[in-house]
């Protein structure tokens, strides 16, 4: 098992910049997301990091080797493609073997270690099944398992549940995770999905135009963003504008036109955020309440415009002034167009950003 | 609209110089005033102008050009050119003369387009690339050390086909353009050859030379001569070339355009033996095909008397003479060239996008013209061109039909008359260059046309089954008119040279059922006078499939994998040669190889003692032909996904093992489809095989042994039959091989 630190990496083509400047380390054993939009530059970090291609600037280590330079196959590492890229001349015997046989592993334990890696994947008695014949999941189970199977240091998984459907893409990540905890492989896991990179994470990386906007838990990301990108790409919200009234600590009181919200900033932040700065209230929709909690709150009486049930809840859009807000409301009480009704938001969840 | 394509504006200036040229080069020959010329230039440029300010409103610049200059410039000029063309000289054939140069008009006209394109290419390419500079000095990049930047697979990759196509294409055509320039003894005028290929009377004459159509009694019956009587219908070397190849060029695409629409596009009773028979016109066979045609369609022939005689649906019989029997035969050997490329073209054409047209309330002919035939044409566009440069390389035709005044004859019967003696006159490499010119002009039109166009059609990935409708009993009845009657027409060489292999036709047609023999077959396969032929033909043709192995993978390989701007002239160079007439290469082979530093080897033609066919014609086979293979192999690996061999790598293969391991059993089938179409091309090439491959008699190969047969007249016809059905034999088992044993699709003369 690895860590791997990335030192300032950069990478341009043409005269776009894909990974600019970053620097990032992914620590022994964990499962670490890059996340972001399409063209936010994570296929090409984890490509730099496999070896598929060169950076123009910065290192990368593999523990405390520089491994900038190395070719792909002299870094251990090991990928799961998005397209799973089964090779479909060789049987799903001979696409596991094919690393080991590189490795010129004796015949024996070639076929003890496939076979104990079909098992980890659920897939004993499929060796002699070509890749055509097997279902999406299936396959995916076989990418996996060519990749495990040579005991890499590091595992790199592209986007690997996105040709699944929906109910298999549930499925197979939470096998992922198994799989990944029983080995205590070191993971990079790219994927645009923000549902799957939440639940698989220890740690996510959100990536921005070949930037990393924010490295945390998946709570932190979250719930605490860092900054609007961020706050704006994860889940749904509701974002403000507003000037500050009143400071203390981390605690800001917001002027928003129709109310004025206490809410908190990030430390880092202390200094950008001050009286008479304008600012961002975010305001995720799941955050408000129906009655007001034990901590402190926020207060809003609001008009429905419409509303939409979803099942496990029912989404309000609701006006106050002028402004339009969403807003997760219990699915028991059905509210209708413009009825009146009050909410409640923790002031630990008013989150203000500096602009 | 902000103008701001400035060369495009340049451009509109220089079509109007370039059209001045022209129009002074039709008053030079006498077709026009030299005021007339003039006033047309100027004319046409302030059209020019107009067209392109006035619809500035609602289109983008490059939409005029599509829509309206290129037709427009085509139909001025036309029209000019009859009106300005001398009374007596006008009647049916002055207006075709008229037509060649308006298209002359309209192909340098796009040439100059091709060419700012390029232009234009370049001019944005360097900007990016001046952007990346500032940027990589802004970020302070560098580039990875070279050494880990590099491949040395992928270097020898490039360079090895680079290296030999340079050295056996590029170099020799370079050389006939030099010599091209060479001026004649105590002369300093560099353009006289060239000026004599566009001027002199031999190769230019402003007045036809005798009647295309003459009808004579022959013994009581009226026999229509085509193409002229004793004296053949001449309208100059030059014209002659030019008018045949855009004739047989049309005609052909329409064939096969209307043959294809209906294969791909319809369901009826019988398609499928329809698709066997759709083959039968596809089997290549020089010089039989051309003696199968010649009897069957003269004054005593079957087909002749059967039209006139028995079915009386022509007032004459039919005898083809001269040009015509040329443009007769090219028709019909290259109306499956235009099929092919028009029906994978059909089936290429997302279902989607013409279901959306046709929910939108497009159908039948609108559909056609508005949707489907724009989205095809880039194929069908690709099929007319090859059929325009295999028409104007065409020797069999001429040789057949003994018709002398083409291009492509002259240059073939002076150079072996001159290498003979040892040295060949720089008119030929005047003409050879010419002839070279008009192919590439093809070449660069199409190339810029397809690249205008390019209907990026986006698919799901799999391929869609293909839109076909059932046809009514009626529809049925007219599809099968229509089909049969190309397919009775496209395959009249092929049936003809069956029929005369087993003794059931005569060399004069008739047809003689109660004469079968399989004499003729037997003879050519046990006598070693003539096996001897067969025999070098097939170790010349292996030994240059190994050649384009070597050079065909490694290209497409590095061109499909590969960053490179090199890989761009690689992936030109091996594409290149369909667009090089075999004699170009001739001639160029010829002046190469009789210089240092092959003087002396046994490729030198001018060392007859040391000469040895077998080099010269295994490096120009493989040369010639390598666009095949190559096509074929880079079909394949644009269809494996280029993650596939990073998976491998990543496991901890070189790319080395990669090749050897995941590369080629997954290409295979492309290298072996390939390899037959290779050797099939090769077995039957022409060009080169009857000229350097002729100069020793023993080693000369199988085409060669045909052309002399041909020659020396009428029994020894029943030969050259028997190999053409050789030659069927070993093309139906490969392409069953091909279609029933890899599951390719044949269609594979595509550019």
């Amino acid at each position: 098992m690895v860590k791997v630190r990335l030192e300032g990496i950069t990478k341009i083509y043409g005269n776009i910049v894909a990974v600019d400047n970053m620097t990032l380390e992914i620590r022994d054993g964990e499962l670490f997301t890059f996340l972001g939009p399409s063209g936010c530059g994570k296929t090409t970090t984890l490509r730099l990091i496999a070896g598929f291609e060169y950076p123009d600037k910065g290192k990368i280590y593999l523990d405390e080797e520089d491994a900038t330079y190395m070719k792909p196959y002299q870094r251990g590492t090991a990928m799961v493609f998005q397209n799973y890229a089964l090779w479909p001349h060789m049987t799903v015997f001979d696409n596991i073997a094919y690393g080991l046989k590189l490795r010129k592993i004796p015949k024996s334990e070639i076929k003890e270690r496939v076979k104990r890696v079909l098992e980890l994947v659920k897939l004993e008695g499929m060796e002699n099944r070509y890749p055509t014949q097997l279902s999406g999941g299936q396959q995916q189970r076989v990418a996996l398992a060519r990749a495990l199977v040579v005991e890499p240091k590091l595992l790199l998984l592209d986007e690997p549940l996105s040709n699944l459907d929906a109910k298999l893409r549930v499925e197979m990540r939470e096998e992922i995770k198994r799989i990944q905890k029983e080995l205590g492989i070191t993971t990079i896991y790219v994927t645009h999905d923000q549902e799957e990179a939440l639940t698989i994470s220890d740690r996510i990386a959100v990536l921005n135009k070949g930037k990393v906007q924010q490295a945390g838990t998946p709570f932190e990301v979250y719930n605490r963003p860092r900054n609007m990108f961020v706050a704006t790409f994860l889940g749904r919200s509701n974002v403000v504008e507003g000037t500050v009234v009143e400071t203390s600590g981390t605690k800001v009181k917001v002027d928003v036109g129709f109310a004025e919200l206490w809410g908190v900033t990030r430390e880092e932040y202390l200094e950008a955020v001050q009286k008479e700065t304008k600012v961002g209230v975010v305001l995720r929709p799941e955050h408000f309440t129906r009655l007001p909690g034990e901590n402190e709150f926020n207060e809003l009486q609001l008009k429905v415009i419409f509303t939409m049930f979803a099942g496990m809840r029912q989404e309000v859009k609701a006006l106050i002034d002028d402004t339009e807000l969403l807003i997760y409301y219990p699915p028991t009480i059905i509210l209708h167009p413009g009825d009146i009704f009050k909410v409640y938001i923790p002031v630990e969840d008013t989150i203000v950003l500096p602009l | 609209m902000e103008i701001t394509d400035v060369p495009r504006e340049k451009v509109y200036r220089i079509i109007v110089l370039v059209t001045s040229a022209i129009f002074y080069y039709a008053h030079y020959l006498g077709y026009m005033r030299v005021s007339d010329a003039v006033i047309s230039a100027i004319f046409l440029g302030a059209l020019y102008y107009w067209l392109k300010v006035s619809s500035y409103k609602e289109m983008s610049s490059s939409e005029i050009y599509q829509y309206y200059t290129n037709s427009m410039i085509f139909m001025l000029s036309t029209l000019y050119a009859i009106i300005m063309i001398p009374m007596e000289a006008r009647g049916p054939w002055g207006i075709l003369g008229a037509l060649a140069y308006a298209s002359l008009t309209y192909a340098a006209g796009n040439f100059v387009l091709w060419l700012s394109y390029i232009y234009e290419h370049m001019k944005k390419y360097l900007a990016v690339k001046k952007a990346e500079r500032e940027l990589r000095r802004r970020l302070q990049l560098r580039k990875p050390p070279l050494l880990k930047r590099i491949d040395p697979l992928m270097i020898s990759f490039t360079l090895l086909p680079l290296t030999i196509m340079t050295i056996f294409l590029l170099i020799p055509v370079t050389i006939i353009i030099k010599n091209a320039f060479i001026p004649p003894q105590g002369s300093s005028d560099y353009l006289y050859w060239i000026k004599e290929v566009f001027t002199g009377t031999n190769y230019v004459r402003p007045r036809p030379l005798g009647d295309f159509f003459v009808v004579d009694n022959v013994g009581g019956v009226p026999v229509l001569y085509l193409g002229g009587a004793r004296i053949t219908w001449n309208m100059g070397i030059l014209i002659n070339s030019l008018i045949v190849a855009t004739t047989v060029t049309l005609t052909a695409t329409l064939f096969g355009l209307i043959l294809a629409f209906i294969m791909a596009r319809y369901e009826f009773p019988g398609k499928t033996i329809m698709r066997v028979l759709v083959l039968v016109p596809m089997f290549i066979i020089p010089f039989a095909n051309g003696i199968a045609l010649k009897a069957l369609l003269s004054s005593e022939g079957f087909l002749s008397v059967l039209l006139h005689d028995y079915l009386k649906l022509l007032p004459w019989r039919i005898h083809l003479q001269g040009l015509a029997g040329v443009m007769f035969l090219q028709i019909m050997t290259f109306t499956p060239i235009a099929y092919l490329n028009s029906y994978s073209s059909f089936l290429n054409i997302d279902p989607n996008l013409e279901e959306q047209a046709e929910n939108l309330g497009a159908k039948g002919l609108r559909l056609f013209l508005t949707v489907t035939l724009p989205l095809a044409l880039p194929g069908i566009a690709a099929g007319s061109i090859l059929v325009f440069i295999f028409s104007l390389e065409d020797l069999a035709g001429p040789i057949v039909f003994n018709e002398h005044n083409l291009l492509s004859y002259q240059i073939y019967s002076r150079l072996i008359n001159e290498a003979t003696q040892g040295r060949v006159l720089p008119e030929i490499a005047a003409a050879a260059m010419i002839l070279l010119l008009f192919a590439l002009m093809g070449f660069a039109i199409i190339r810029s046309y397809v690249s205008l166009k390019q209907y990026a059609m986006i698919s799901k990935g799999g391929r869609w089954k293909p839109r076909s409708r059932k046809l009514s009993p009626i529809g049925t009845v007219f599809a099968y008119i229509i089909l049969l009657s190309i397919l009775m027409i496209a395959s009249v060489p092929q049936v003809g040279t069956i029929l005369l292999t087993f003794g059931l036709l005569t060399p004069y047609g008739q047809l003689t059922p109660d004469t079968f023999t399989t004499n003729y077959f037997v003879n050519i396969l046990e006598s070693p006078n003539i096996n001897v032929y067969i025999k070098n033909s097939l170790l010349y043709a292996s030994l240059a499939l190994l050649l384009m192995l070597a050079i065909s993978i490694p290209a497409a390989y590095a061109v499909s994998r590969g960053r490179a701007r090199l890989l761009a002239i690689l992936d030109a160079l091996v594409t290149l040669p369909i667009a090089i007439p075999g004699l170009v290469v001739a001639v160029g082979l010829f002046y190469f190889y009789s210089s240092w530093p092959f003087r002396g080897t046994p490729f030198d033609p001018t060392s007859i003692n040391v000469y040895n066919a077998m080099y010269v014609l295994v490096v120009a086979y493989g040369v010639r032909k390598v666009p095949f293979m190559a096509r074929s192999v880079f079909a394949g690996l644009q269809q494996t996904h280029k993650s596939l061999e990073e998976a491998a790598m990543n496991l901890g293969a070189s790319r080395a093992k990669v090749i050897t391991s995941i590369v080629i059993p997954l290409i295979l089938m492309n290298i072996l489809t390939g390899i037959l179409l290779g050797f099939i091309y090769s077995t039957t090439e022409v060009s080169v095989s009857i000229t350097l491959g002729g100069i020793k008699q023993e080693q000369a190969p199988l085409t060669w042994y045909m052309k002399q047969m041909v020659i020396s007249g009428t029994q020894a016809v029943y030969n050259v039959a028997a190999l053409g059905t050789l030659l069927i034999i070993i093309q139906l088992v490969a392409v069953m091989i091909i279609v029933l044993g890899f599951k390719q699709s044949y269609a594979f003369i595509s550019l």
